[in-house]
């Protein structure tokens, strides 16, 4: 039942930023800056608002500085990106558990907005390095370090344009309250009884329970069996979301994550395999 | 008489003694790894001034404030108990034995310095154990001076298990022990065993059980995969260090309710061990941990150790598959490679650049996990509908359920109408009540896309389901979706996958077919039965069936429940119906496992419904307790009276006998078996049934016992003791057992006498102390099943529903087959349960074998109301030949001197006399003393030369497995060496004697042992004179009188050291007399004239003195008939 569900691929929006860039024509010089990016010239990377803010080692013993935006969006633009995603719960569902709705891109187009960059003239660069050009080759380095970001929180996108996560979901929530903050289904009960009786406080010492544990043990623990499918959590989850590999041919490849996954596989397989054993083995005498 | 503990610390505590290379902080010593710190306690007498602060604190411990605990057992002390309980195979602890011989000189030099182990000496052997420190806090009491004043307050922790009715106080305590790592912990949890059915002995503290649970759980999430790979940052000597980690997920629903339950139920003790690592153990005691940090504390470290091991074995891949470039494959890049090697690696450590990276792409890997970190109430919840009438899609209906209680439900439409931040709802408040519910959605989708199209709207309430989906939902997805931590509720119909209730199955009704006259019901009488076919408990004609068949769904509707029909069961109903001509047999077994709940197929189809009418519906509900049984009248042929319970005894004994149904009678020592089996055959008798003889085997200390009881309740049955040398043989046996009621004899007997014994034809056979057959395979094990009769009954004291293969040994008598052949047994009751206390197993088996064990405690309540408060009972006992013959010849000769002298002389030789029969009917060597050991005496083990040694060693026996504590008093102090020695040589346990030369000191710790040690001694030996003022010894509930003090004032002033004040239980005292001796003679005679015995009698034995030589005579000759001769 491998097939029973199918994880979206992480890579995409990764793929797409690079595409994009490369759609503008500037291949070779894009090609020099992925070597440049691989080589572990860009020193540091970090957002200011939706700035990035990049120091790259160039030729010069001062590393450039790099600064690279897109348009961000307008609050009245978010405003109705917000609107659009609360028509459908799929966005919020996702978006709280950790993941990037395929179709988020639909969301922006409808309102007339593209996450994306669309033209070149919507990426804002400047490079301190004396190369006129733009982009220069510390520019393209970080255009692709981004696109690892992307790989490895595709949150990053929203940030570029304005908004973080945690910014929108928020919004999403408010949209949704309109303001009320709490409510009780008859209204009578005090919060404070409530909270004192679920929210459990410190657990106290009962001198009854002190010394004896008379529990038997649990039936569903006597036998230690394997679950019902091989499936383990890492089907669940599919592959590290890691920063993409270079392959021979210059293209990008997954081949660090798809052996560590084959690793963690194994030995996943081998602890469970050696839990039932010592399963079977309790309590056994000495001999 | 000690307990083991084992506390989790979170870090490792100080090692003693403290060595330079060890301070923490220094080398590569992961400090923050866990472990289990393995102390024991053992009672010792203690005084107020021993506990005076400074006294105990050793030398070399000077820089910790706080004193060691006293019950703490010491190094070598634990070395020695973990190693005994490793013998037993209760434990396993990889190079124990080795340390543990290192130890053993000391250990002897050890008792004669009582207990004090100059440190010096074994420093070098002990030091490699592991020796750790820490603190620990523990109720105690103050037993002198006052709290506010240090100088004078002297407190003493309360012993494990030990109630107190003083106030209590937590005050710290310093405890030494072994420390086991993580890694060592959970091999070791996991070797000891997790049942406790038999708790009559128990070597395990509450901590150390409750964590070998945890270490059975742990095992169980590492074998449905549920932990993860992680990458955190630590504090390592003030520097930040990035650690590669492995850590527990707990996100099913099955693994969250553990958590809550787990840190419910955590014994107090486990959570005051003090968690200050390897700090200086400080004088103060720490809020106690919550239950919850501790357990995930626990979890986290055991699993990280275990994983660790197996990661350190799998070699990470240097290259990637590579077919084409298999030389120039890439290397997995860095810094995941430095990750994936530190979770193999034991210090953990990563060290790589780039890590915010990678942590950022964990993140991000292991966020649709996320809301399973944080401590869950609510989760969503998936419910599916079945269609509504005339429709054919399903539903399934998104709700919010309570972690802790599945049926604590909100709908959508009350989430979607509070967007609130918190929601009170029906008397519990939930936190973000939306966000929770859609990140649960979110999650479903993920697992179970159907869902995602329907997120789609804005506020979703539920998804359609095709009869496809439906099933596939139920087969696939909902346990991929629990195990994930998203609720599910199916329809009830649907829910028990592994029941029978809804399945295709049958439904019997079933009635005692007619017998023909003369013949009985037995196991093995087959039934009269009717059958109907039923599908989620409806009855279904041929035709209906062939309808459902045909509609080729796996999912059918019946009657407005729909139930899954599953190939295998359509096929065997098929193959049912095929075969319907030659009915399959029923047997009487058969529907008594039915109706229990043990067996539930029949040609591979479930019984899902069983009927009984007639008399096997009577049969079936006194036997599964519906119904209950009549007590039966005292017979009038019954010479005395029976208790309420005893009547009930001998009706529930007639009512399986009238099934030819073999029954065990299992009622606790002193409840009187005896005469309930007495009563059951004069009511037989009464009855005109008692047509044929009945085999009694006994053990042979009360072949005597037996017929004595027999003559004096039941004078009408006549009687035959087969014994002894001039037994009858071949014919003449046959000849001798005409017309007799009840012949007796001894298991040994038996198994030699086996043929004579078949020619027979019995009516009935009765094993007392059944426990003798135990043993399957012993010879008298095998030759009592040889033997055929009617009715089988099997009498015995011990718990023998905590005995397992005992069990199956006598049920297997009684009942032959109804619990499978041995093999099977074992592997379908006794390992499961005695292994892994599996309790579903025992329920399983406890109703199969509640029909035919009746078992009374007198601490029952209404046995209890039954009872007197002192139960007085003469134990008769036989000699064995050597006592008989040292008893004759001693009389013999005596009776000549008696006969040649007079006065005082006279008088002087006839108190020697009587001291000397006294000594025989002990032991012979109490009175041959050792020099002068007869030659039988090599021949024969030390109790099987005495009747009563041998008599006295089963009541032992018995008495010790119901948990009771029993005085043994005797007159002859050697006498009480020799049994003391005996006595702890056979059970192998400490055995108190007290005597005339016991100093005052000794006999006050003695006493003060027996009353409060909760693992103390159980037997207690005292010499009457010594022993019988002045002791409160009520902890006993037996007193045994070995031998016997002809003055009825002396012997109850010594049973009232145990019937006094305090005593809360019915007290059994058991005078014991050896049968055709002067013992028996004077018993009678006290007996039959108590008022006027204790005037004649009263001053003592005197009386004796002015006998004329023929009363002596008849008074001392041996009744030959009481020998209980050779085996």
């Amino acid at each position: 039942m491998a097939d029973s569900y199918q994880q979206p691929s992480r890579e995409w929006w990764a793929q797409r930023w690079i595409e994009v860039l490369e759609s503008f024509g500037w291949i070779r010089r894009l090609a020099r800056a992925r070597v440049y990016a691989r080589e572990g010239n860009v020193k540091s990377l970090e957002f200011k608002g939706h700035k990035v803010i990049a120091r790259v080692q160039g030729t010069a013993p001062e590393p450039y500085k790099v600064t690279l935006s897109l348009d961000p969006f307008t609050d009245e633009q978010w405003g109705y990106v917000v609107e659009s995603m609360s028509q459908q719960a799929l966005f919020s569902a996702k978006l709280l558990s950790g993941e990037m709705p395929v179709s988020i891109e639909k969301v922006f187009t409808e309102n007339g907005l593209s996450l994306f960059p669309f033209t070149k003239f919507d990426i804002h660069s400047r490079c301190s390095c004396p190369d006129p050009a733009n982009p220069c080759k510390h520019i393209g380095a970080v255009y692709y370090l981004l696109g690892d970001r992307f790989s490895e929180d595709p949150f990053v996108l929203f940030q570029l344009r304005g908004r973080t996560k945690e910014q929108i979901l928020e919004a999403l929530r408010q949209s949704r309250s309109q303001g009320k903050e709490e409510k009780s289904e008859d209204g009578s009960q005090k919060s404070e009884e409530v909270i004192a009786a679920h929210l459990r406080s410190r657990v106290s010492l009962d001198p009854n329970q002190f010394w004896q544990y008379t529990e038997q043990l649990e039936p569903s623990l006597v036998v230690i069996a394997p679950p019902p499918s091989s499936e383990t959590v890492l089907d669940v989850l599919g592959a590290i979301p890691l920063k993409p590999d270079i392959a021979e041919d210059g293209s990008m490849v997954q081949t660090s994550s798809q052996a560590a996954m084959e690793y963690l596989k194994s030995v996943y397989q081998t602890v469970s395999q050696q839990a039932i054993l010592a399963g079977m083995n309790v309590g056994e005498s000495t001999e | 008489m000690a307990i083991l503990h084992g506390g989790w610390l979170t870090r490792i505590p100080v090692q003693t003694p403290v060595k330079e290379s060890h301070i923490p902080g220094k080398g590569d010593a992961p400090v923050c790894l866990g472990g289990v710190l393995l102390w024991g306690e053992t009672w010792r007498r203690l005084t107020p001034e021993m506990l005076q602060i400074g006294t105990l604190t050793g030398d070399d411990q000077p820089s910790f404030g706080i004193q060691p605990h006293p019950y703490a057992m010491t190094q070598v002390e634990l070395l020695e108990f973990l190693r005994s309980l490793g013998q037993k195979g209760l434990l396993r602890l990889p190079g124990l034995n080795s340390l543990a011989e290192s130890v053993e000189v000391p250990v002897k030099r050890s008792r004669k310095s009582q207990g004090k182990v100059a440190p010096d000496v074994f420093a070098t052997n002990l030091e490699e154990v592991g020796w750790h420190q820490s603190a620990i806090a523990l109720p105690s009491s103050l037993v002198a001076g006052d709290f506010t004043d240090p100088a004078t307050a002297v407190i003493m922790p309360q012993l494990f298990g030990a109630e107190t009715e003083q106030e209590v106080v937590l005050h710290p305590w310093q405890i030494t022990g072994i420390w086991l790592p993580a890694d060592e912990a959970v091999p070791f949890l996991n070797s000891l065993p997790l049942g406790s059915i038999d708790t009559a002995d128990p070597f395990m503290s509450g901590d150390l059980r409750f964590w070998s649970h945890i270490a059975r759980w742990s095992l169980d999430l590492l074998a449905r995969s549920k932990f993860l790979p992680g990458l955190t940052v630590e504090l390592r000597e003030d520097l930040a260090a990035a650690i590669a980690t492995w850590e527990p997920l707990l996100d099913s629903g099955i693994d969250q309710l553990r958590f809550l339950q787990f840190g419910e139920r955590m014994p107090g003790v486990c959570r005051m061990y003090q968690q200050g690592g390897s700090e200086k153990i400080r004088s103060w005691i720490d809020i106690p941990i919550e239950p919850q940090t501790l357990l995930q504390d626990f979890l986290r470290k055991t699993l990280d150790a275990q994983i660790r091991m197996v990661a350190k074995e799998s070699p990470l891949p240097e290259t990637s598959p590579n077919r084409n470039h298999p030389a120039k494959g890439t290397a997995i890049a860095s810094p995941v490679r430095e990750w994936l090697q530190a979770l193999g690696h034991k210090n953990r450590l990563v060290e790589a650049s780039d890590l915010e990276s990678l942590q950022t792409s964990l993140q991000t890997w292991t966020a649709p996990l996320q809301l399973h970190r944080a401590e869950n109430l609510f989760r969503t919840c998936l419910y599916l509908h079945s269609p509504q009438p005339g429709q054919k899609d399903w539903q399934l209906e998104y709700f919010l359920q309570a972690a802790d209680n599945e049926e604590f439900l909100i709908d959508a439409p009350t989430i979607w109408n509070n967007p609130v931040e918190r929601l009170l709802y029906q008397g519990r408040a939930i936190a973000q009540p939306q966000e929770t519910f859609l990140m649960g959605l979110g999650l479903a989708s993920r697992l179970y896309s159907p869902i995602e199209t329907s997120l789609q709207a804005p506020r979703p309430q539920f998804c359609t389901l095709s009869p496809v989906q439906a099933y596939d939902f139920l087969k696939t997805a909902a346990w991929r979706l629990q195990d994930s931590g998203i609720g599910v509720v199916v329809p009830p119909s649907l829910a028990s996958q592994g029941g029978w209730a809804n399945r295709l199955g049958l439904k019997i009704q079933a009635e005692t077919a007619k017998l023909d006259k003369g013949k009985r019901l037995g196991l093995q009488s087959l039934l009269n039965f009717r059958w109907e076919l039923t599908i989620g408990g409806q009855s279904i004609s041929k035709e209906e069936f062939d309808r459902l068949v045909a509609l080729n769904t796996p999912l059918v509707e019946i009657n407005n429940e729909w139930v899954e029909l599953r190939p295998q069961d359509i096929r065997a109903a098929q193959t049912f119906f095929a075969s319907r001509k030659d009915q399959p047999a029923l047997s009487l077994e058969d529907a008594l496992r039915i109706s229990t709940g043990d067996t539930q197929m029949i040609e591979k189809l479930p019984v899902v419904s069983f009927e009984a009418s007639g008399a096997l519906e009577d049969l079936i509900n006194t036997l599964s307790g519906k119904r209950t049984l009549e007590a039966i009248p005292a017979p009038k042929t019954f010479r005395g009276e029976l208790r309420p319970y005893q009547a009930r005894g001998v009706g529930w004994l007639s009512f399986l006998e009238q099934w030819s149904l073999g029954a065990c009678l299992a009622d606790d020592m002193g409840l009187g078996k005896t005469i309930q089996l007495i009563a059951f055959l004069l009511h037989l008798q009464e009855q005109n049934a008692l047509e044929r003889p009945t085999l009694l085997v006994c053990p042979t200390s009360v072949l005597g016992n037996w017929e004595r009881e027999v003559k004096k309740f039941g004078p009408s049955l006549k009687v035959l003791q087969h014994h002894g040398d001039g037994r009858p043989k071949g014919k003449d046996f046959a000849k001798a057992v005409k017309g007799k009621h009840l012949v007796i004899t001894s298991y040994a007997l038996v198994q030699r006498d086996l043929k004579d014994l078949q020619t027979v034809s019995w009516q009935g056979m009765v094993l007392d102390e059944a426990q003798n057959i135990k043993n399957p395979e012993a010879k008298q094990s095998q030759a009592v099943r040889q033997i055929e009769a009617r009715f089988r009954i099997a009498l015995t004291g011990t718990p023998v529903e905590n005995r397992l293969s005992e069990l199956w040994s006598i049920l297997d008598f009684l009942n032959p087959g109804y619990l499978g052949p041995k093999n099977f047994f074992q592997r379908r009751f006794a390992t499961p349960i005695e292994r892994y206390g599996d309790t579903s197993s025992l329920q399983t088996l406890k109703s199969l074998v509640q029909p035919f064990i009746l078992r009374r405690l007198k601490t029952d309540k209404d046995i209890i109301q039954d009872l007197p408060e002192k139960q007085e009972m003469a134990v008769f006992c036989g000699l064995s030949e050597e006592q008989a013959s040292l008893y004759q010849h001693t009389v013999e000769k005596s009776l000549q001197d008696i006969e040649a002298s007079e006065g005082i002389q006279r008088r002087g030789i006839i108190l020697a006399l009587l001291t000397k029969l006294k000594q025989i009917c002990n032991h012979p060597d109490l009175f041959l003393k050792e020099s002068q050991s007869s030659a039988l005496s090599t021949q024969h083990s030390f109790q099987d030369r005495s009747g009563k040694l041998k008599r006295l060693e089963e009541m032992v026996e018995e008495l010790m497995a119901e948990g009771d504590r029993a005085l043994i008093f005797t007159q002859f102090a050697e006498w009480g060496k020799l049994l003391q020695t005996h006595l702890e040589r056979q059970f192998g346990r400490e055995v108190l004697f007290l005597y005339g030369s016991t100093s005052k000191k000794q006999r006050e710790e003695m006493v003060d042992r027996f009353q409060h040690d909760p693992q103390g001694p159980r037997l207690f030996i005292l010499s009457l004179k010594a022993g019988g003022v002045g002791l409160n010894l009520t902890r006993a509930n037996h007193v045994f009188h070995y031998d016997r003090w002809w003055n009825p004032a002396v012997e109850n002033q010594a049973t009232d050291r145990v019937f006094r004040i305090g005593q809360t239980r019915n007290v059994q005292v058991h005078k014991f007399v050896c049968s055709g001796t002067l013992e028996e003679k004077i018993h009678d005679l006290i007996e039959s004239k108590k008022a006027l015995a204790e005037q004649v009698v009263g001053a003592g034995e005197n009386w004796l003195t002015e006998l004329n030589t023929d009363q002596l005579r008849d008074l001392l000759l041996l009744d030959r008939s009481a020998i209980i001769g050779e085996e």
